[in-house]
């Protein structure tokens, strides 16, 4: 695929088992650009990374999204992954007996098409390069996919893939819960290094610190199931400053479900 | 309808059989004393299976003569079992008639296998003391009509000290129309000797309606070990009861690894009876069910020895209409003091119009003792699903993907790398057919 990434969402309505939790998202996100989605628990920033990505259980009632002009909504779980769309997950799911080696060697595999898989050395040396800069033991390759990871190495895993995928549009769902501030540098500097007009960034975080560590172009917040504001990095600044209840008493949202703990 | 009178058999039909084969008045007299106990039992019942009401009557079965074909007539897939010639132990049966054997790099290592019938004349007080010893041929109908008239038999031989590293395969292609072929393998090992012996009971043919029952009795002697490994790929038209069964004497090791592949109706069973104080087994089973198949598969070990040790995994896969029913048991007789019993049993239900169960159980007359039990029956986890297909492959091959892990406890861990080849491709070949 060629030209410059671009992720296009307009009036995004999501329901998550009749309950309507996304209420009309606007979001545009270029090769080069990282966006930060920020806001308090439970306003459904989560739910905007599950539903672009296709989660089964995340129904979109309304509203529409091209990955490089290509309806995303139309297109099935496994498609979305294949036209350059990666999502890393909060919760990663753990696949017993599934090697990570082997997987991420599949995934590779499959995004290739049959007669132009990666040769065996040539996988194991990226792998090995990949794993290397963000400190994980290499170990790791051969364990199964997951499976009694701490969620500091799960999150790590999963920047491992997005590494070794090189997608155009990359989301990461809260990708700092759980992490030290050691593994935060790391994680941090393995989204670093692929910035660059090959990928759009998507950060979906609950805190400001991640954002001191991958610095973001544009800055949105989320309540109540809309983006209610955006501007530049400094408004996430603002908020560490202020508190989500500055933005709330100047936006006059009164919504006591929602509270901010930041 | 009951199979005998359904095959139209008959005591004549035991004796002509023994005679044929040239056997003794005493092993004549051992296989009438089998089928007179199998006209008098009734058929076994088996929990959760409907194998009494099995309908076999349309069958005449008479037994097989056919001798075996060159082993490169043998499903490709398999080619990859017999090694190179020189350097592989094989023995091949279709039927009755002459087997293909090469079993001379056994005979180097001191190591003695035949025809079972051969092996009558050759090795005539060992084969009389050790056959029907570990299954008892009045055990249930069954079992009585295979001792009555098993066919094919293969008997090995392990001497004191001495050690079979390259495996010995066991190969039955059952396939003639209107002809059964009954497996019978007898193994004794030595004190102090090992084995590993692969058997394989396939087909490649479309056999209309066809029975078959095979029994493997071993008897592993003081600190002997064994290790054998047991699969079949028979086809749907298959009905079969496969017996694998076997006696651990002092600190003797057995080790079972059995996968069910075919498409038949199996009632399957393995297991090691730990006679003597310090022995250990271990089974690992797999078995995959589809089409409309039923599978019926009991592990069972028996710790009758003090300080004897078991361990039962089991892995079973459900597709289509199938139904598996897996069955463990650790049974723990009095006195078996300081033993260990440990079972886990894992089916995943692939189709809502499958049906799974595992029934485990635990066995247990002695306090001294420590016996647990896992077991569970799943569906593929949405998640999981999710999570595979998020990072580009689609629905189908993350499915297969998620079974093969479930598999890997067994299939991964098989040491045979040969074996742990052909199993991989059999599941592989069962999901996508």
């Amino acid at each position: 695929m060629s030209g410059q990434p671009y992720l296009k969402v307009e009036n995004l309505h999501v329901s998550v088992e009749g309950t309507e939790i996304l209420k009309g998202v606007d979001l545009e996100i270029r090769g080069g650009e990282v966006h930060a989605i920020m806001g308090p628990n439970g306003t459904g920033k989560s739910t905007l990374a599950a539903a672009l990505m296709g989660h089964p259980k995340y129904e979109v009632t309304e509203g529409r999204a091209w990955l490089d002009g290509e309806d995303l909504l139309a297109m099935k779980v496994d498609e979305r992954a294949r036209k350059g769309l990666f999502l890393a997950m909060q919760y990663p799911s753990e696949v017993p007996g599934v090697s990570n080696a082997n997987f991420i060697r599949l995934v590779l595999n499959a995004r290739r098409g049959e007669g132009n898989e990666i040769p065996v050395l040539q996988f194991h040396r990226e792998l090995q390069k990949q794993m290397r800069a963000l400190d994980m033991d290499p170990s790791f390759a051969e364990r199964y996919l997951n499976e009694g990871f701490s969620g500091g190495e799960k999150k790590r895993n999963e920047i491992l893939q997005m590494r070794m995928l090189k997608p155009r549009i990359a989301v990461l769902d809260e990708i700092d819960s759980g992490l030290d501030i050691d593994a935060l540098k790391i994680v941090a500097k393995g989204v670093n290094d692929l910035r660059g007009p090959e990928m759009g960034i998507l950060i979906i975080t609950h805190y400001q610190r991640l954002l001191q560590y991958i610095v973001p172009d544009y800055v949105h917040v989320m309540m109540q199931g809309r983006i209610v504001r955006s501007g530049g990095r400094e408004l996430a600044e603002e908020l560490e400053a202020k508190g989500y209840d500055w933005l709330k008493r100047e936006l006059g949202i009164e919504d006591h479900t929602v509270t901010s703990r930041s | 309808m009951a199979v005998g009178h359904a095959m139209e058999l008959d005591r004549r039909v035991v004796e002509s059989l023994s005679e044929g084969r040239g056997e003794p008045a005493w092993l004549r007299e051992w296989r009438l004393r089998a089928w007179e106990a199998y006209e008098q039992l009734p058929p076994p019942k088996f929990e959760r299976s409907d194998w009494e009401k099995r309908k076999l009557q349309d069958l005449r079965l008479a037994p097989s003569m056919a001798s075996a074909p060159p082993l490169e007539r043998f499903p490709a897939h398999l080619q990859g079992l017999f090694g190179e010639r020189g350097d592989r132990s094989v023995a091949a049966f279709a039927g009755g008639g002459v087997p293909y054997l090469d079993l001379e790099n056994l005979a180097g290592r001191g190591v003695y296998a035949a025809e079972l019938s051969t092996a009558v004349r050759e090795r005539e007080d060992l084969v009389r003391r050790a056959l029907g010893r570990v299954v008892d041929p009045a055990e249930n109908k069954w079992i009585a009509l295979q001792s009555a008239l098993w066919n094919a038999g293969l008997f090995v031989h392990v001497p004191r000290g001495a050690e079979a590293e390259i495996p010995l395969l066991a190969l039955y292609q059952i396939g003639e129309a209107g002809a059964f072929v009954f497996p019978r393998i007898l193994i004794v090992v030595e004190e102090g000797a090992s084995a590993t012996v692969v058997e394989a009971l396939v087909s490649d043919l479309d056999l209309g309606a066809a029975f078959t029952c095979g029994i493997v009795e071993c008897l592993v002697e003081d600190g002997g070990r064994l290790r054998y490994a047991g699969f079949q790929d028979l086809p749907k038209s298959v009905t079969g009861f496969l017996v694998r069964r076997a006696r651990a004497e002092r600190d003797a090791r057995v080790e079972w690894l059995v996968g069910e592949m075919g498409e038949g109706y199996i009632v399957g069973e393995c297991g090691t009876e730990l006679a003597g104080q310090g022995s250990r087994s271990d089974a690992r089973v797999v078995g995959i069910g589809t089409g409309r198949q039923h599978l019926d598969l009991t592990v069972k070990m028996v710790h009758a020895g003090r300080f004897t040790e078991s361990e039962i995994l089991g892995r079973g896969v459900v597709l289509d209409r199938a139904e598996t029913v897996f069955r463990a048991v650790t049974q723990i007789q009095k006195g078996a003091v300081g033993t260990s019993g440990h079972q886990a049993e894992s089916l995943l239900i692939l189709s809502p119009t499958a049906r799974a169960d595992t029934i485990p159980m635990l066995l247990i007359d002695e306090n001294d003792v420590r016996a647990d039990h896992a077991a569970s029956v799943g569906k593929i986890n949405p998640e999981q699903l999710y999570y595979l297909m998020s990072r580009g492959i689609d629905e189908e091959q993350a499915r297969r993907l998620i079974v093969r892990g479930f598999l890997d406890p067994v299939i991964g861990r098989i040491p045979l790398p040969g074996i742990r080849r052909v199993m991989e491709e059999l599941v592989e070949r069962k999901m996508t057919r």
